[in-house]
């Protein structure tokens, strides 16, 4: 092969992809406590007696789930300030993937929520609580608990996802990596350590999350 | 702003529709390949020796770590570079995003298959060898027809997976609907419209996905 490999410039701009890793993961992070507040709130509200409340719910969960990442993270960036919603890059990808997260985890929600032994809501009800405590005393933990697998595998697509923000030139992983190659012609080398870097970052978050499930799991 | 916005679409819809049809066809492609490809890892990883499944787990474990984007680029720059050295030749754009997506494609087909055939019980394949069936006939007529019905909600998930990520070879320059869409909204600063008709046609296309493999669940459910 022709093809040199000049793995000296991978080295030297390591701290680069470090810091655009950091950034992914923080995104990532931002778009997940969007994504579980708006999941918990529509998986309760998709049991509301009010018909148009469900509904509402079924729209949002349908429509957003059906979008292209991509396409709304475009909408966000470039739609939002022509309607007066001032809003930085990293701000409008944080957004943009939160609401994502959101429709899916609403279904995910929902589904451990309907997982739920009755006799655990009658159980919190007998002994006294209100049914607003009943909820977050006793149904929610054991809720949780349910959803931390499907939970810890959507973190870890929205950290993939993050890699989007690349469109909009947010300085992350996969914009380091294509600044690297345009700029020192070392094309192979950078995307192969931006491939190994994620493949890497993924192993090690799916090991911490599966720790993070054997340590709540119930005796 | 509502008669610019009809007009332009007017003007533009043979555009519009052509790089339409550019998704729907990259989109089927990368569906058909890597649904193929990723049931053949899958029955190799569900029947084959300890190698079989080690390669197979590790092509799956890498190419599910990758993002769909670094997966692109990585084709678009890697198998370009390698095949003009042992080649002499390069692929276009759009040929480098089929074969990004079918490679995403059948690492997701391929855990599904494997995850299908084994969660069958043993019982299922010795009753098929009790009355006498051949290991070939096992599989058509006992294991397949329970594995699809198995793999198919999954499946379709999957597929509309695959059309939400053919907006990221816009980022390629691939002459797919989302870049149509942006070029339209830059030059005719119409963003709201633009992007907002985008999001519509999405969601037909993915919906109507679903609503298709709503209905084969449905009739694969019969007996």
């Amino acid at each position: 092969m022709n093809y040199h490999f000049n793995w000296k410039v991978i080295v030297e701009d390591w701290d680069k992809l470090m810091w655009g890793l950091l950034l992914g993961l923080e995104i990532a992070f931002g778009a997940i406590i969007i994504g579980l507040v708006i999941g918990l709130v529509l998986a309760f509200a998709s049991h509301a007696r009010q018909f148009w409340i469900r509904a509402a719910v079924k729209v949002y969960v349908t429509f957003l789930r059906n979008q292209p990442p991509l396409l709304l993270l475009f909408f966000a960036y470039f739609v939002l300030p022509r309607m007066g919603i001032r809003i930085d890059r990293v701000e409008s990808v944080v957004l943009a993937l939160g609401l994502y997260a959101g429709a899916q985890l609403t279904e995910v929600f929902r589904a451990s929520l309907a997982n739920i032994p009755k006799g655990i809501r009658e159980a919190g009800l007998a002994i006294g609580l209100t049914p607003v405590r009943t909820n977050t005393l006793v149904v929610l933990p054991v809720m949780f608990r349910n959803a931390i697998p499907a939970l810890g595998n959507s973190f870890i697509s929205l950290f993939k996802d993050t890699s989007l923000a690349a469109g909009i030139a947010v300085a992350e992983l996969t914009w380091q990596a294509r600044k690297i190659s345009t700029d020192t012609f070392a094309v192979l080398e950078s995307w192969i350590a931006a491939c190994v870097i994620y493949v890497v970052a993924c192993m090690i978050i799916a090991q911490l999350l599966l720790a993070l499930e054997r340590k709540l799991k119930i005796p | 702003m509502i008669e610019d916005f009809s007009n332009t679409l007017v003007t533009a819809t043979p555009f519009l529709l052509g790089s339409l049809w550019f998704t729907i066809t990259i989109s089927a492609m990368s569906i058909v390949i890597g649904t193929a490809i990723g049931l053949l890892l899958g029955l190799a990883s569900a029947y084959g020796g300890w190698v079989t499944r080690f390669l197979v787990r590790i092509y799956v474990d890498i190419v599910r770590g990758i993002p769909g984007l670094v997966k692109i680029f990585t084709v678009f720059y890697l198998v370009n570079a390698l095949l003009s050295e042992v080649a002499g030749f390069t692929l276009s754009a759009m040929a480098c995003g089929v074969v990004a997506l079918s490679i995403h494609a059948s690492a997701q087909v391929s855990e599904m298959a494997r995850g299908a055939i084994q969660a069958l019980s043993k019982g299922q394949t010795e009753a098929g060898k009790a009355i006498g069936l051949r290991f070939w006939q096992v599989q058509f007529y006992v294991i397949y027809p329970q594995a699809i019905r198995q793999i198919l909600p999954t499946w379709v998930t999957s597929s509309t997976e695959i059309v939400k990520g053919t907006t990221l070879l816009s980022l390629i320059s691939v002459p797919e609907f989302f870049i149509t869409i942006r070029e339209l909204a830059a030059r005719e600063f119409l963003y709201i419209q633009f992007y907002g008709f985008a999001m519509i046609v999405y969601f037909l296309l993915n919906f109507s996905i679903e609503l298709l493999g709503a209905h084969l669940e449905r009739r694969y459910s019969r007996y």
